[in-house]
């Protein structure tokens, strides 16, 4: 059952023109951060969104609980159109999506205390019995593997790894539905981030919670999805069922980024494709195919006509990929 | 004679909560033209090695508590800051991780590239601008000549760090200093540093010292590995043999704990990662048993009692573990998910 539906998402950032560019009245330009981009995601599944910095991933999660406003394009979720709810009728919705950022440490208040970080949306959605919070609170430090005696403590006293687990819990306290997860374990050591990734894959089994799981790392990204979309310059080049995407990407974009990580294997030899130069500026994508300017195969259509998201053939399930030449 | 032999260095930094021992005797060896990654965990100590090395140390809270730093046999750590300068930038060079703030936003990228070789060629303004010239098309900086006047932040972060190579590679060092190279950049990005890393190393003959958290960056660049835990060195060797048969169980809990790429194209059920329990500890005096003990499925009582020694356990491959006998078995438990 599709739980949460993403059409044609676009978002423009505008730009701030300089006061000479004002008066010589320059265009007012804009970063197209996301640029058209549908997906979506069933209950309880996790889809993982991949791309390099400036690609526009955390964008969409950020439209998702409305952190940022779309510019155009609708999300659903579970029917309910999130981008065009006034705030108020939105504010319902937001016990049925929560949020975990990259950084444990900037996104908890450093006065407050974990039992009132934890216990803040219970009581904003009706709580308000200061006993019964405090045992909801206790019960959800235990089940993100902290001791319940630790939550009258204050973030500065917790690792890293502890901290994201505070995050986990606050984003728990309300049963939702669907948690975004932006970069969740990024900053995190190797071994913590272990703990981690198995906490969020135990907490998904337990409580059959839909993730969007938005990383860079495509180790991780391909250990804890079900599928995978890969964006770049604001747009899905690929999106596949795991396994169809890992054993055979489609994208020349997708092709490079799985050939670029380094595999801790001295065994493994693989050829590489390095790509050339960076990513394009958002404020004027390339035309036709954005991938086209780093694009090892590119052809003279690519540069004329934009290639739409459409199925692989040959792929068995789901897999669609943006490219005139992929088979 | 190694280009460079660090012997039981120790450096202490002094913080509100008192002493603390980043680095705990440690001891390495850089031969010439080879590449011996250092790797570990935030805290572990790696950073502050490179930075022993370069005696960049925020004296007086950061300082060289003991032990030497020979390079070609010259003991840096009682060299005057003077004849340090000297070192710096022509003998032993150094990138660093963020090159946005390691590169000063208001000269241009001539002015630094220059910098260093005015400092230690003393070249003129013509032969200063080539040379500067030179060096980017070495790290293969796109219309080189054009950006010689831009500054940092109209670069991009890979394009930085290509500045950040030109400048210490300006003056051929004999050593290179690459403290988390790659880390800030994106894939795509890194995989162009690190070929031009690599291929400038094998053609300018130059040894470096590499510092990642990445097993995969170290599979991909590296000869040897020093695996350093709190401090302190727990494993070494050829990076193949440490990376198939690892010694130390914090080099085997470090390895299963990272997802590999590929993973669901394996038959069954996903396996869960292999976790670490705990944290890494704060060390405050010289150790004398396993830091790693209290986090390590193998440890016993000796191992929370006495230090264990580095000891030989294959061809120039050297753990530290009381227990090394036994982790290739508890490896392959791992492997299996039993433990």
């Amino acid at each position: 059952m599709t739980l949460l539906q993403i059409q044609d998402l676009k978002k423009h950032f505008p730009v701030r023109r300089s006061a000479m560019e004002w008066l010589k009245r320059a265009p007012a330009q804009s970063v197209h951060a996301v640029d058209g981009i549908s997906l979506d995601i069933a209950a309880g599944e996790t889809l993982g969104l991949v791309g390099e910095s400036g690609c526009g991933k955390s964008t969409v999660g950020r439209s998702i609980v409305r952190l940022e406003d779309a510019t155009a394009g609708t999300i659903n979720l579970n029917g309910a159109p999130i981008t065009t709810l006034s705030r108020g009728a939105f504010r319902s919705l937001r016990k049925d999506v929560q949020f975990v950022f990259q950084d444990p440490f900037a996104s908890l208040n450093p006065r407050m205390t974990v039992a009132q970080a934890v216990g803040e949306p219970l009581l904003n959605f009706g709580m308000t019995d200061p006993v019964e919070r405090r045992a909801r609170v206790a019960e959800l430090i235990e089940r993100v593997g902290l001791r319940p005696d630790q939550i009258d403590r204050f973030p500065h006293e917790f690792s890293g790894g502890q901290r994201q687990r505070i995050g986990i819990a606050r984003a728990l306290g309300l049963n939702p539905k669907l948690i975004v997860l932006d970069e969740p374990v990024s900053a995190l050591d190797v071994s913590v981030q272990a703990q981690v990734i198995n906490l969020l894959i135990r907490l998904q089994q337990e409580f059959g919670i839909a993730y969007l799981f938005i990383a860079h790392d495509l180790a991780v990204v391909e250990h804890i999805s079900d599928r995978v979309a890969v964006m770049y310059l604001g747009k899905i080049v690929e999106i596949a069922e795991k396994r169809s995407l890992f054993a055979r990407p489609r994208h020349p974009y997708t092709q490079a980024l799985l050939s670029a990580v380094p595999v801790a294997d001295t065994d493994v030899r693989r050829d590489k494709i390095i790509l050339k130069g960076d990513l394009p500026s958002p404020i004027n994508p390339p035309s036709g195919c954005r991938f086209r300017t780093r694009c090892p195969i590119v052809q003279s259509i690519c540069a004329k006509e934009e290639p739409p998201l459409r199925p692989v053939s040959a792929a068995v399930g789901t897999h669609s990929t943006a490219c005139h030449f992929a088979e | 004679m190694a280009l460079l032999e660090i012997e039981t260095l120790s450096t202490a930094f002094t913080s509100r909560q008192g002493e603390v021992l980043a680095v705990d005797r440690l001891s390495l060896q850089v031969e010439r033209g080879e590449t011996l990654a250092i790797v570990g965990e935030s805290g572990c100590g790696k950073s502050v090695t490179a930075l022993s090395t370069m005696r960049l140390l925020p004296e007086p809270h950061g300082r060289i508590t003991g032990g030497h730093i020979r390079f070609e046999g010259r003991d840096l750590a009682g060299l005057s800051e003077a004849d340090m300068r000297k070192v710096r930038g022509r003998d032993i060079a150094m990138i660093f991780q963020e090159p946005m703030t390691s590169l000063n936003p208001a000269l241009t990228i001539q002015r630094q590239i220059g910098e260093t070789v005015r400092l230690h060629m003393k070249l003129n303004k013509s032969d200063v601008r080539a040379r500067s010239l030179e060096m980017l098309e070495l790290v293969q900086f796109p219309e080189a000549e054009r950006r010689l006047t831009q500054y940092p932040h109209e670069l991009s972060g890979g394009m930085r760090q290509r500045v950040m190579i030109a400048i210490a590679l300006a003056c051929d060092p004999k050593l290179l200093i690459a403290d988390e190279p790659t880390t800030a950049l994106d894939v795509t990005i890194q995989a162009q540093i690190l070929e031009i890393l690599r291929d400038l190393s094998a053609r300018l003959g130059m040894a470096t010292l590499l510092i990642t958290h990445d097993l995969g960056v170290v599979a991909e660049m590296a000869a040897r590995v020093v695996v350093m835990y709190a401090g302190r060195m727990v494993e070494q060797g050829a990076v193949a043999d440490v990376l198939r048969h690892p010694r130390h169980p914090y080099t085997v809990g470090l390895l299963a704990a990272v997802p590999k790429l590929g993973s669901s194209l394996n038959e069954g059920p996903r396996q869960s990662l292999a976790e670490i329990p705990g944290t890494v500890p704060l060390v405050r005096s010289a150790q004398t048993s396993c830091a790693f003990a209290p986090r390590c499925p193998l440890a016993v009582d000796q191992c929370r009692r006495e230090l264990p020694p580095a000891v030989e356990v294959g061809p120039s491959h050297v753990s530290a573990c009381w227990r090394t006998k036994d982790v290739p078995a508890m490896a392959a438990k791992l492997r299996e998910g039993a433990l």
